[in-house]
């Protein structure tokens, strides 16, 4: 076997450009459908945990998708919101744990998740350095964000522009760093969490400027009514939040109509589930989606797609296959005076099959070790440095 | 039948081909040990036919053949290929080496085609040796393709030699070789004076290349006839 092995070796090496096309030609039609494969099962089971996890969403009435990968993965499209009241009502019900959730806007872009401390304590999520925010204008950093922005406790951020042309949308808030979150390996890692009221102020909600006590000049003033004083650009509004100005920041209006993407609702039993699923399904304005339904709907979307996809893969193994068993019957006929002289010579016949057969098993067997390796590396990458989700 | 100390016997054979009108009749062939034999002829008059014959590729469809009084006609196709390999040398007309090994491994060849066979120590030193011998040292770890016609005839005299065979059959050796060459290789397969010589039967169209031959054998036209009186 050894000596076989031998010249089916030196054979594959010797016509080296020919073996190398050959095995780039298998390790392609094994690697895609191996990788699609592998990281839709590797997708599946981390969108599925974190649905698991998760037992409710309320949301404003729109995609239950869009609601689902906002709230649980920060991704997707910006949804319609609702009032913050919702906290209030579903917490008056005490059927459930709620915890707002604001997923509107960046800062080095990665999502700036506003919630409540709730969210880190539903989330067992732990901090590595530093401490959880406490005040307006503090963030913490999800592992990976933290490494990213290469950011420290102490450091500051600053929220993206939504429109760097559009000069009256709100300036950027600076955000002041004060912890790292141990990583989790979920979409937290990749998000920056802070107070909901913060991304109120980073949306101009809220606000912070200097009291109109002390200005004097008039021009500071565009107008003065009976409800409300509109001032004019004169007065600066604060972009950074410290102890000093906390003070005067302020929203206008009620709390209760100020605006959340998202409530994550942790019911206290199954019995408490049951009431809530009841009390808001007839609720029009507001719809509450269990995510563990939501994402095996999209992944049997997702599987339609990728048996589409593997119908495909499979016709291109095919052909590619008997692309290779030409190849071979061709390589047999070129080699037919090898295989005589080898013949004359006395080598068994079961030898005379046995080297060609083993290129054959090279060939194959290195195909199926660059597309293992590839699809590996490509697992690695996606778990360890784009984990997504 | 009874085998003779004779180290090729041929005896009432008859072959021929399943397509043409071609046969040749072999009423009786001995060569004796050590004896240097060289078949000429003209175009197809069986030469290369009669070398299979005796070397046992082609299987008589009369008579027998023996090789050092082994019965190779009357065994199956996996015994008379464990037989050649292990005590047959061969030198083909086409040279037939495998582009894809080095000299070195192309004179080693059959100890990696013989289960029995292992190209180890002993047998690596030997290809040196041999290769020393045939000139051709310095081209060992080349490929075929890098080799002269002259130096590629000579790897194939030496892998046909380098299992120490007691009985060497050579087709046409010198190929389209030019005399000089021709004559260096004939040489090779004919002087190998290593204690017992093998036997040696070599078809050749070139009567030149006969000088030194203990026996030319002439054949015509689907049968044979000899200028000298069988040995045996």
């Amino acid at each position: 076997m050894k000596d076989i092995l031998f010249l089916a070796w030196s054979y594959l090496i010797y016509y080296r450009g020919r073996t190398a096309v050959i095995v780039a030609s298998l390790t392609l039609v094994v690697f895609l459908p191996l990788t699609v494969q592998v990281l839709v099962h590797y997708y599946e089971a981390v969108l599925a945990r974190r649905a698991q996890e998760t037992p409710m969403v309320i949301g404003a009435p729109g995609s239950s998708y869009d609601l689902v990968l906002n709230s649980l993965y920060f991704k997707g499209r910006s949804l319609p919101t609702l009032p913050m009241e919702t906290v209030y009502d579903l917490r008056d019900t005490d059927l459930a744990t709620p915890i707002p959730m604001h997923v509107r806007h960046t800062a080095g872009g990665f999502p700036v998740v506003g919630t409540s401390p709730e969210y880190f304590q539903f989330r067992h999520l732990e901090v590595k350095r530093g401490r959880f925010p406490t005040m307006l204008g503090e963030v913490v950093l999800g592992a990976n964000a933290a490494e990213r922005l290469q950011a420290a406790p102490g450091d500051t951020i600053l929220t993206d522009d939504r429109n760097l042309y559009d000069l009256t949308s709100d300036y950027p808030l600076s955000m002041r760093v004060v912890g790292i979150l141990e990583a989790a390996k979920t979409a937290d890692d990749d998000a920056i969490f802070t107070d909901v009221k913060t991304t109120w102020v980073i949306g101009g909600i809220g606000h912070g400027h200097k009291k109109s006590d002390d200005m004097t000049a008039p021009s500071k003033f565009r107008a003065v009514g009976e409800d409300a004083t509109i001032m004019s650009s004169a007065v600066v509004e604060y972009q950074r939040i410290t102890r000093e100005n906390l003070d005067t920041f302020h929203f206008h209006g009620s709390l209760g109509e100020l605006p959340l993407t998202a409530v994550i609702a942790v019911p206290s039993d199954n019995k408490a589930a049951t009431i809530l699923k009841g009390r808001l399904n007839v609720n029009e304005d507001r719809q509450l989606v269990e995510p563990r339904q939501v994402v095996a709907s999209m992944m049997d979307i997702v599987l339609v797609i990728q048996r589409f996809l593997n119908t495909i893969f499979g016709v291109v193994l095919v052909s590619t296959l008997l692309l290779l068993a030409l190849i071979i019957v061709l390589s047999v006929r070129i080699r037919e005076s090898e295989f005589t002289t080898l013949r004359k010579i006395g080598c068994a016949r079961t030898r005379l099959l046995a080297a060609p057969a083993c290129e054959l098993g090279l060939l194959m067997a290195a195909g199926l070790i660059f597309a293992g390796t590839l699809t590996g590396i490509a697992l690695l990458y996606v778990t360890q440095f784009r984990p997504l989700l | 039948m009874e085998p003779t100390q004779a180290k090729v016997v041929l005896q009432d054979v008859r072959f021929s081909y399943r397509e043409g009108n071609f046969s040749l009749e072999v009423p009786e062939l001995k060569i004796n040990a050590g004896e240097k034999v060289a078949l000429t002829g003209p175009s197809g008059s069986g030469k290369t036919t009669l070398l299979h014959l005796a070397a046992g590729i082609f299987q008589p469809h009369r008579g027998a053949v023996w090789l050092d009084q082994f019965p190779i006609s009357q065994k199956k196709p996996i015994l008379r290929r464990r037989f050649r390999i292990r005590h047959i040398g061969m030198v083909f007309q086409e040279l037939e080496l495998l582009e894809y090994l080095t000299v070195k491994e192309n004179l080693l060849l059959p100890y990696r085609l013989s289960p029995e066979l292992r190209p180890d120590k002993l047998a690596r030193t030997r290809a040196h040796e041999l290769a020393r011998h045939a000139g051709i040292e310095s081209t060992l770890d080349r490929y075929p393709a890098q080799l002269s016609q002259g130096e590629r005839q000579r790897v194939a005299i030496c892998r046909a030699v380098i299992t120490k065979p007691r009985i060497i059959f050579a087709d046409e050796p010198t190929g389209n070789l030019d005399p000089a060459t021709s004559g260096q290789c004939v040489a090779l397969l004919r002087d190998r004076g290593e204690g017992a010589e093998p036997t040696l039967m070599m078809v050749t169209h070139d009567r030149s290349l006969t000088d030194g031959f203990d026996r030319v054998i002439e054949l015509d036209q689907s049968f044979m006839t000899m200028n000298k009186a069988s040995v045996g």
